[in-house]
């Protein structure tokens, strides 16, 4: 361990994330309830809670992959949130109206309510592997591409990580993790402001912003909106707004990452404002961050980059058989590059733009040869480098104490939500499993050192699926499969329990188990984009457990209006 | 009085859901700028 970084960049990185750990543990070391510890003593304010959710939805996958999502495929990832701001109103309208009522420290303990404990312990245990897995993936993305391109261990990585974030989420709980957040996000803020201002500088003279935005353009990569219907296109309006809508209903409703965040409100309006404060900034925030990605692409039009950004597929070609025709490719991609560079000099012509795409082409199929080679080379090695880009250009070219600084962004990103989601974990896992099925009738300081002990074993629990982990795809694409697969059918047992009251708890059961099985199946047939598999699962599920709710004996048509509670 | 405490509510909703209108026209028109036809 120890890479290539400079003193200064140590000394920034190592001041702020130490200054985020001690401060999270001070600030909270009076935790003594369950409800401190797992709500946070139900007193956050409004802005503490819409920078807490920010944090927690925007993890380092966010600023490692989206900028390379960018650079590669250019803007339109962010019509992805397009269903956000959607979703934000109709969980303030619905959703913490009730979960306040109820006074819920879950999402799941208001479905032991409305159906019976059967169908909350099946909804908790979904979470609890899906928000298991993504936690695991949560620490494992920084480390990976951490220890690949500073040559850090990458076991030694996963548990510094995961070990800081014990500390100060098993210490001080919800609190801790609000107020860490807080701190997270300016350094996150600050950062990458700094990180856009610098690409901005370091383009040549006479090249302003707009001549850039015009480069990019020239290159495909300002196609912000796609209004095309092909079921081919991951990221259109439509499946943004749809599909995207119910993925962030389900997010930001029923999982217990962030519901925990908003729960911890001093009031169900300091919640509802919190979540509408994401409403307000989450879509031009993602579209900085795309920007950024871009300008990252324009850069290097006047810089040369690699073949593959992935220092690992590099050593591995450079190192084999392939090596020669691989340079070959490397000269010809340099040779397209400098004819690019001139180019655009000046900004970009409207006569030069299909020369322009000519030279993509070339370059494009230069890296497609690339990639089968590397396979060739090495078929374990990770031939999409979009996760590599955003960092390649931070080590490379931002000078001493900022690289520090994006590190210290790209860390704070992880630990801000890898801390929401151990939190989470362990708080369902102690009310819904523990408390509500095991250990009935024990006190307080049982379940807040049960709190304690299991934040830890499921930080162990993350850690470990880190160690194994493997990249199988663009990590931002990865953690957003990995919801789409579960989150359409928790969201369509929520949404049978707010509105249709004709259902009970045994065919919503049954129906949940047989609609994971369906999903799975599609996901597995790789028949659609991901994001419709969320629309998807939770219309199967509402549709199977009226269905099967029909066909069974008591209460056919009589609505169920006197659920304790809900009075 | 509670018709008083909902259009304060109503005003943030619309406030947000034409912020984001707002938003998807800037990007419409930048794609329509910046993309070659």
């Amino acid at each position: 361990m120890g890479g290539n970084l400079d003193y200064r960049d140590w000394i920034v990185l190592s001041v702020t994330i130490l200054f985020i750990v001690i401060f999270g543990i001070y600030r909270t070391r009076k935790n003594r309830s369950v409800q401190d510890f797992i709500k946070g003593g139900n007193n956050t304010k409004w802005w503490t809670i819409g920078l807490s959710v920010m944090a927690t939805q925007a993890s380092a996958i966010t600023f490692l992959s989206t900028p390379g999502q960018a650079f590669h495929d250019g803007m339109g990832f962010v019509q992805f949130y397009f269903g956000l701001p959607i979703a934000m109103i109709i969980i303030c309208l619905v959703f913490i109206p009730i979960y306040y009522k109820l006074n819920v420290y879950t999402a799941y303990e208001y479905l032991e309510t409305r159906f019976d404990l059967k169908t909350r312990s099946l909804a908790a245990i979904l979470f609890l592997i899906q928000r298991g897995l993504a936690t695991g993936i949560t620490i494992y993305a920084p480390s990976i591409i951490l220890s690949y391109v500073l040559g850090w261990d990458l076991i030694i990585l996963n548990i510094v990580i995961g070990l800081l974030v014990i500390l100060y989420t098993v210490s001080g709980g919800t609190k801790a993790v609000n107020v860490t957040q807080k701190q997270q996000m300016v350094i996150i803020f600050f950062g990458m402001l700094i990180a856009f201002y610098l690409i901005l500088q370091y383009m040549p003279d006479g090249i302003t912003f707009s001549k850039a935005l015009d480069i990019a353009g020239a290159n495909d990569k300002m196609k912000v909106l796609d209004f095309s219907f092909d079921l081919n296109n991951r990221y259109t309006v439509w499946t943004g707004f749809l599909g995207g809508t119910f993925l962030m209903l389900s997010y930001f409703g029923t999982d217990q990452s962030q519901v925990q965040r908003y729960l911890s409100g001093k009031s169900l309006r300091e919640s509802q404002l919190g979540l509408l404060f994401n409403g307000l900034l989450k879509v031009p925030m993602q579209f900085f961050i795309l920007l950024v990605g871009v300008m990252v692409f324009v850069f290097y039009q006047f810089n040369s980059s690699p073949l593959n950004f992935n220092p690992k597929a590099n050593e591995a070609v450079i190192s084999s058989a392939y090596a020669e025709e691989y340079r070959a490719l490397e000269s010809q991609h340099k040779k397209i590059e400098e004819q690019k560079r001139v180019l655009f000099l000046d900004g970009v012509q409207d006569s030069e733009r299909s020369l322009v795409r000519e030279l993509n082409k070339k370059d494009k199929a230069l890296k497609e040869r690339a990639k089968e080679i590397i396979a060739l080379a090495d078929d374990e090695v990770e031939t999409n480098d979009k996760d590599y880009v955003f960092i390649h250009f931070i080590l490379n070219n931002l000078p001493k104490g900022i690289i520090g600084l994006l590190l210290a962004v790209i860390l704070a990103a992880a630990m801000s939500s890898t801390a929401s989601e151990l939190n989470a974990l362990a708080s369902t896992t102690t009310i819904d499993i523990y408390k509500r099925n095991v250990a009935i009738g024990r006190t307080e300081a049982h379940y807040v050192s049960a709190s304690k002990w299991l934040t830890f074993a499921w930080g162990i629990v993350a850690i470990s699926i880190a160690c194994v982990a493997n990249l199988v795809d663009n990590l931002i694409q990865l953690v957003n499969i990995i919801g789409s697969v579960f989150y359409g059918n928790v969201l369509g047992i929520f949404l049978l329990a707010f509105f249709i009251k004709y259902v009970r708890g045994t065919a919503v059961f049954i129906a949940a188990i047989i609609t994971q099985l369906i999903i799975f199946a599609i996901y597995f047939m790789d028949v659609l984009p991901y994001l419709w598999l969320n629309l998807i699962g939770c219309v199967i599920v509402m549709i199977l457990a009226v269905f099967i709710q029909t066909f069974m004996q008591s209460n056919k048509t009589e609505p169920i209006d006197n659920i304790k509670g809900l009075e | 009085m509670e018709q008083q405490e909902k259009s304060p509510w109503k005003i943030i909703y619309t406030v947000i859901l034409v912020a984001n209108l707002v938003y998807i026209l800037l990007f419409y028109w930048i794609t329509q700028t910046y993309t070659i036809s």
